[in-house]
């Protein structure tokens, strides 16, 4: 068996606040049960200590940075998994109308490929041909679909935060 | 649900334990008590130990029932107190606790699940798998 790394209680709502804020600046909302929110920042900070990065609590993480890129929160299925449950996997992440108590959720169906059907994190999607000459290549964030046109991807998603190892070649 | 007479109860545990020889294989369908000889109501069968890092949580018998789950996760949580309002005899593991051992017996023991990537794993009799929280269906296979 192995131990569980400690988190401590200062460590909790520092996390939260920055997420909260980060998805608030984003057009994003962090669940309004507080409880179980806690619960899920926990876990984050326990999965950080023990892999070096924010793996969703509630995935099968492999322990590896390259296998489990799709799976650092946010995730790469949240958006969608919002637009069609009104919440990500874990549901640290609701809609508006979760969060306006218009629409209900709980645990949803995994929308991660089996391992063999996922796409490479790892190597830069081929990006389709671009019908014209570009001055500069096209990065696409794989969290929330930020396109933007520079050299190297953006350290940090301007719009979800992702971090630049999230980004992929699109044109 | 009603639990499987004792005669079936050990055929099922010889036979999960044929496919999956391991001490995994007794929380992965095949948990039950095997009759004693005093009782008179079956071959002596010795039963695996249960591993270490299994946790058992005393209830009411509705079959044999695994919880897969990680400490970091609430909906596991959830799980387990679900499990405990419905008074469920069940065993839990937290793979996030195991090294690569211990993760892979569980693996093995999960492996009627399919593909699966998230938690809570919940195996019934080792045939039924619920994946995530459903409440429903986990009322439905147990309550």
């Amino acid at each position: 068996m192995t131990g569980v790394p400690e988190v401590t209680e200062t460590e909790i709502p520092a996390l939260h606040d920055r997420l909260d804020r980060e998805a608030e600046e984003g057009g994003y909302h962090l669940n309004p049960d507080e409880e179980f929110v806690r619960g899920l920042v926990r876990g984050l900070l326990v999965n950080t200590k023990r892999y070096g990065y924010m793996s969703c609590p509630c995935r099968l993480a492999a322990g590896r940075k390259e296998e489990d890129l799709d799976i650092i929160c946010p995730c790469d299925y949240r958006d969608p998994d919002l637009e069609e449950y009104g919440a990500c996997y874990c549901a640290l992440y609701v809609s508006d109308d979760v969060l306006a108590g218009k629409k209900k959720t709980g645990s949803i169906p995994e929308r991660r490929p089996p391992p063999g059907a996922r796409v490479s994190a790892v190597t830069p999607a081929a990006g389709a041909a671009a019908p014209f000459a570009l001055t500069y290549p096209v990065w696409r964030c794989r969290v929330c679909g930020y396109l933007c046109a520079r050299d190297e991807p953006p350290g940090v998603c301007p719009v979800c935060k992702a971090k630049k190892d999230r980004f992929e070649r699109f044109l | 649900m009603t639990a499987a007479p004792p005669g079936a109860r050990v055929s099922r545990l010889i036979l999960c334990l044929l496919v999956l020889g391991a001490g995994l294989a007794l929380l992965a369908g095949c948990t039950g008590t095997a009759p004693s000889p005093e009782q008179g109501s079956g071959p002596a069968v010795t039963t695996p130990a249960v591993p270490s890092w299994v946790v058992h949580v005393p209830g009411n018998d509705r079959g044999s029932v695994l919880l897969v789950g990680r400490t970091t996760c609430p909906w596991c949580l959830k799980t387990k107190e679900l499990l405990g309002n419905l008074t469920v005899d069940y065993y839990w593991v937290d793979l996030d606790t195991l090294d690569n051992a211990e993760t892979a017996e569980v693996m093995k023991a999960i492996r009627v699940c399919g593909e699966v990537s998230g938690v809570p794993i919940l195996v019934i009799d080792g045939e039924q798998c619920i994946v995530g929280f459903q409440e429903a269906r986990i009322r439905e296979a147990l309550g």
